[in-house]
C-alpha cells in the first residue's frame, strides 16, 4: 500500500469513526431517560465488587502476589477494559447478529466503506461512556491509594499500548464468535459465551494468579487477560514489560489477520434474507 | 454493456431434517438453486424489470448484481467490476433501494442520515446541498427533512430512502419492490420520479416488483424469471403485443343478468354485483359490443388491454404445463 493510499484509508476511517460517534450520541440522546438505568446497574456492580475485595483482604495480605491496593488497580484496569470492550465491540456485535439474520446487512454492504470497520464503529457511544462508565470508575479511582504505587513513565506508555493490543485481540476473538451467524442464522449465545469467557476470566484474577498453561491459553487463543492482566502487571512492574509488549503485539496482529480472513470468508456465505 | 451476466447460478444450502440429535451434531444439507444458469445483458440508461413469482430468483439475481451475494458459478460483470469484490469505486457508482429494508437510521432525521451519506460518498458540500434540494422538491418532501425518520409515514420514508440511495448520483440503481405497501399517490410520485432520473441522468434502472403498474410505468424491458430460469427477455411492447389479440371488456349493468347470458360473449374473468369482466378477441370487439349493448341492460362498458399481471401469470402457467 502506498503512503498516499494509507493516508486516505486512515482519513476515511477517522471520518467514519467520528460520524459513528456523533450519530450514536444523537440516537442515544433521543432516549435520554433510558440511559440512567444502566448507570445504576454499573454503579451497584462496582460497589459490590469493592466490598467483596475489602472482605477478602480482611483475612489475607496478598492474593497472587497482589496487595489490596494493587488489586484495586487491577480492578480499575479491568473496568476500563470492560467498558472499552463493551462500547466498541459488544454493542456493535449485538447489532450485527440480527442484521445478518434478517438480511439488514445489505444496507451496510452496499456502502463504499470498509464493511467490518464500519460495522464496528457505527455504535460507539460517548453518552454511555459518560453515564455508565465514569461514575463507577471514579469510585474505584478514589478507593486506590495512588501514593503507595510506584509508576514509571515507560510502564504507563507500554501498559497503554498493551491495553490497546488487548482490546484489538478481544475484539477479533468476539467477532470470530459472532461469525457463525452467517452459517446458522444465529450466534448470540456463542457471542455471549465468548464475551463471558473474556470478561469472566479477566474479572477477578490477575495474570499472576493463573497457572502457566492457562496464562498462555488466555493470552493467545482466548485473549482474555491481555488488556486487563498484562497491562496491570506492566504498570505494577511485576514482569518484563517488553516481553509482554512483544507478546501482546504479536497476538493482536495475528488476530486481526485471522479476523479479516474469517470475515471475508463469512461474507461469501451471507444469504441476505429477504422479507 | 453496463451489466453482463453469463450462466449465473446461485445455490443455497438447505438443512435436511433428520431428527434432533443428528441435526445438532451431524447436520446434512441439500443444494437448492435460486438462480439457474441465467444470462442477460443491460445497456447504459435502460430500465429493466425482473419479474417472477415469489422464490423465482429475481431478488437473488439483483443481490448478486449489487455485490451482496457471492455467485455459485457463472460470470457477472457490472460497470466492469465483479460485484462481490465490492470495490469502493464500484459501490460509489451503484445504488440500492429495498422496499422492505431501511437504509436510514430511524432515530435520526433524513437530513442527519444524508449528512452521513455525504461523508461516506465524499459528496462536495455545494453539490450535496443542490442535490438534496432538487430531489426533495421532486418528491415533494422538502418540509419533512428535519422530522425523525420513525415519525414519517411509510410513503414519506420510502421517498427519503430513494433520495438517500441516489444522493451520490449512481449510474445503476437497483430497486427491489420500491413501492411495496404505498398508497396510490406515493406510488405514482415514485414511478414518475424514477422515470425522471432515468431520462435526466441516464441512470440505468433494474427493478423487481409484484406491482405490474410499477413495471409498466418504469420499465422498457422485461426479463421474466421462473424457477431460477429466464422464460422471457424482451421489450415491454413485445410482451404486450403478444397479447394484442385479447381484450378485456368490463360490463356495468343496470340490473342483474344470468351468468350464461354474458358467458356466450366471452370467457368470464371476474364477476361482481352488476359487473362482469369478460375476455374477448380484438377482431370481434365491434361486433360483440354492438350485440351486448343491444341485448343486455348496459350502463357502461370499459375496454382494456389484458393487464400485465394476467400476461405474466399466463406465461407462468403455460411454462408450468410444458414442464
Amino acid at each position: 500500500m502506498k503512503l498516499s493510499e494509507f493516508k486516505e484509508s486512515l482519513t476515511e476511517r477517522l471520518t467514519l469513526l467520528k460520524a459513528g460517534i456523533v450519530f450514536t450520541a444523537q440516537r442515544e440522546l433521543a432516549y435520554a431517560g433510558n440511559n440512567w438505568a444502566s448507570v445504576l446497574s454499573t454503579t451497584f456492580f462496582t460497589f459490590s465488587v469493592l466490598i467483596f475485595i475489602k472482605v477478602i483482604y480482611s483475612n489475607v495480605h496478598t492474593i497472587a502476589g497482589y496487595s489490596y491496593n494493587e488489586m484495586l488497580v487491577y480492578f480499575f484496569i479491568y473496568q476500563l477494559t470492560y467498558y472499552g470492550n463493551y462500547i466498541v465491540t459488544v454493542r456493535n456485535l449485538t447489532d450485527l447478529i440480527p442484521d445478518v439474520n434478517k438480511g439488514n446487512l445489505d444496507m451496510v454492504l452496499i456502502k463504499p466503506v470498509p464493511s467490518l470497520f464500519y460495522l464496528m464503529s457505527r455504535s460507539i457511544s460517548i453518552v454511555s461512556i459518560i453515564t455508565d462508565a465514569i461514575p463507577p470508575t471514579l469510585a474505584i479511582m478514589f478507593s486506590i491509594n495512588w501514593n503507595a504505587i510506584e509508576f514509571s513513565f515507560s510502564g504507563i506508555i507500554i501498559g497503554f499500548i498493551v491495553w490497546i493490543f488487548g482490546l484489538i485481540a478481544l475484539n477479533a476473538f468476539q467477532i470470530l464468535a459472532a461469525l457463525p451467524v452467517f452459517w446458522f442464522g444465529e450466534s448470540q449465545n456463542i457471542l455471549d459465551l465468548a464475551s463471558n469467557i473474556a470478561a469472566g476470566a479477566g474479572t477477578m484474577i490477575p495474570r499472576e494468579g493463573y497457572p502457566p498453561t492457562l496464562r498462555v491459553l488466555l493470552g493467545t487463543i482466548i485473549p482474555a487477560i491481555i488488556a486487563g492482566g498484562f497491562t496491570t502487571s506492566i504498570l505494577l512492574n511485576k514482569v518484563n514489560p517488553f516481553l509482554l509488549l512483544a507478546w501482546a503485539g504479536a497476538v493482536a496482529i495475528i488476530s486481526m489477520f485471522v479476523k479479516n480472513i474469517a470475515w471475508n470468508y463469512a461474507l461469501r456465505h451471507y444469504s441476505s434474507a429477504s422479507s | 454493456m453496463i451489466i453482463k451476466i453469463d450462466n449465473l447460478t446461485k445455490q443455497y444450502d438447505v438443512k435436511n431434517k433428520a431428527g434432533f440429535w443428528k441435526d445438532s451434531f451431524f447436520p446434512t444439507y441439500n443444494k437448492v438453486s435460486a438462480v439457474n444458469n441465467i444470462s442477460f445483458a443491460i445497456e447504459k440508461g435502460e430500465s429493466v424489470a425482473l419479474l417472477g413469482p415469489n422464490g423465482a430468483g429475481k431478488t437473488t439475481t439483483m443481490k448478486v448484481l449489487s455485490g451482496l451475494l457471492y455467485p455459485s458459478s457463472g460470470k457477472v460483470d457490472v460497470l466492469g467490476y465483479f460485484p462481490f469484490d465490492r470495490k469502493r469505486d464500484f459501490l460509489k457508482r451503484i445504488g440500492l433501494v429495498m422496499g422492505n429494508k431501511s437504509g436510514l437510521a430511524w432515530d435520526l432525521t433524513p437530513n442527519q442520515n444524508f449528512e452521513l451519506a455525504k461523508k461516506i460518498y465524499k459528496i462536495r458540500e455545494d453539490k450535496f446541498n443542490k442535490r438534496v434540494k432538487e430531489l426533495t422538491e421532486m418528491l415533494d418532501v422538502e418540509t419533512l427533512i428535519d422530522k425523525s425518520v420513525r415519525k414519517l409515514s411509510l410513503g414519506e420514508r420510502m421517498k427519503f430512502e430513494l433520495i438517500g440511495s441516489i444522493l451520490h448520483d449512481p449510474e445503476v440503481l437497483f430497486l427491489d419492490e420500491p413501492t411495496i405497501g404505498l398508497d396510490i399517490i406515493s406510488k405514482q410520485k415514485i414511478r414518475t420520479f424514477l422515470r425522471d432520473i432515468q431520462s435526466k441522468y441516464q441512470t440505468t434502472l433494474v427493478l423487481t416488483s409484484h406491482d405490474m403498474d410499477d413495471v409498466e410505468k418504469v420499465s422498457d424491458r422485461v426479463i421474466v424469471i421462473n424457477h431460477g430460469e429466464i422464460i422471457f427477455d424482451n421489450l415491454m411492447g413485445e410482451l404486450l403485443y403478444k397479447y394484442k389479440d385479447k381484450k378485456y371488456l368490463t360490463l356495468i349493468l343496470s340490473e342483474e343478468v344470468k351468468r350464461k347470458e354474458v358467458e356466450k360473449y366471452g370467457k368470464i374473468i371476474d364477476r361482481k354485483p352488476l359487473t362482469f369482466t369478460i375476455q374477448i378477441s380484438s377482431h370481434d370487439q365491434s361486433k360483440i359490443i354492438a350485440e351486448i349493448t343491444e341485448k343486455l341492460p348496459i350502463d357502461d362498458i370499459d375496454i382494456v388491454h389484458v393487464p400485465l399481471e394476467e400476461i405474466i401469470a399466463d406465461m407462468f402457467n403455460s411454462k408450468s404445463k410444458q414442464k
